[in-house]
């Protein structure tokens, strides 16, 4: 992404991610990098919306 | 001036002496209104302004040219000096511009010169380099105003202590599967020109970042 010239700071979505799998809580590190900038970096948590299911036996 | 004044039989008038008193205190210009009062007559008044004689100056020094912003306390210690010296203590008012700091006022005490007191240089968390910023001393005269006559400054080097740096702000520290949250990327630099910020997530299958 870019930080546009004139401005200090730009947007982005952290969207997260319905894999389908019940894994509960999960924390997930952010980073931001550029080139001759010291680093940002942040977390979060993706709460699951899986729950887990049970399949009877045939 | 006299209590009172007689208008002899025949006269229009009498004339009077206003004498100012010398008080000895930095009090500046005071504006004085004399009533004339007499029975069966209307009061009359008038003002005149009492121009004040007494003066004082200060002298401003720092103990150091030279500070960093984020300086351990105190970055520096400023010394304001009074003269003439006097029996009573004096109030100085201290005007520091960004980023430095000091207390509000100072007094210098009763019978003493000077006084001392912490200098402090906040750090603002940008590049913005090595900068020059400056510090005022007034004089809070004996009626408690700041006055610029007898003013000091002094001026002190800030070195910068930031380099460039990226930093976060998010709406949320909690996002549910299949759900956004919006973030936002800072830089601390001049932004007089487009920067291009590479953003990444530790655990793909868990959480994507993408511009908004």
């Amino acid at each position: 992404m870019t930080i546009p010239a004139g401005q200090a700071s730009a947007s982005f979505d952290i969207s997260g991610v319905a894999d389908g799998v019940s894994d509960g809580l999960v924390q997930v590190t952010i980073s931001g990098t550029a080139s001759g900038f010291n680093s940002a970096s942040g977390r979060i948590n993706v709460t699951d919306i899986d729950v887990p299911t049970c399949a009877s036996r045939a | 001036m006299p209590a009172s004044v007689t208008l002899a039989l025949g006269e229009r008038n009498a004339v009077f002496s206003l004498n100012p008193i010398d008080n000895d205190l930095l009090d500046g210009t005071r504006r004085v209104v004399i009533q004339a009062s007499a029975s069966n007559y209307a009061t009359v008044s008038a003002s005149i302004d009492v121009l004040d004689n007494d003066s004082a100056s200060l002298v401003l020094t720092a103990a150091d040219a030279v500070v960093t912003e984020g300086a351990p306390s105190p970055a520096t210690i400023g010394t304001v000096s009074r003269s003439p010296v006097t029996s009573r203590a004096m109030q100085v008012s201290l005007t520091p511009a960004s980023p430095l700091s000091t207390p509000f006022r100072v007094t210098i005490p009763a019978g003493e010169a000077f006084a001392t007191f912490n200098i402090n240089a906040s750090d603002d968390g940008f590049v913005n380099g090595t900068r020059t910023a400056s510090l005022t001393a007034r004089i809070v005269n004996d009626v408690g105003t700041i006055i610029d006559e007898g003013a000091a400054t002094v001026s002190i080097q800030v070195l910068d202590n930031d380099g460039p740096t990226l930093s976060f702000s998010m709406a949320s520290d909690v996002v549910a599967e299949g759900a956004t949250v919006s973030a936002t990327v800072y830089r601390n630099t001049d932004p007089a020109a487009a920067l291009v910020v590479s953003l990444s997530s530790s655990a793909p299958g868990q959480a994507t970042v993408r511009q908004a």
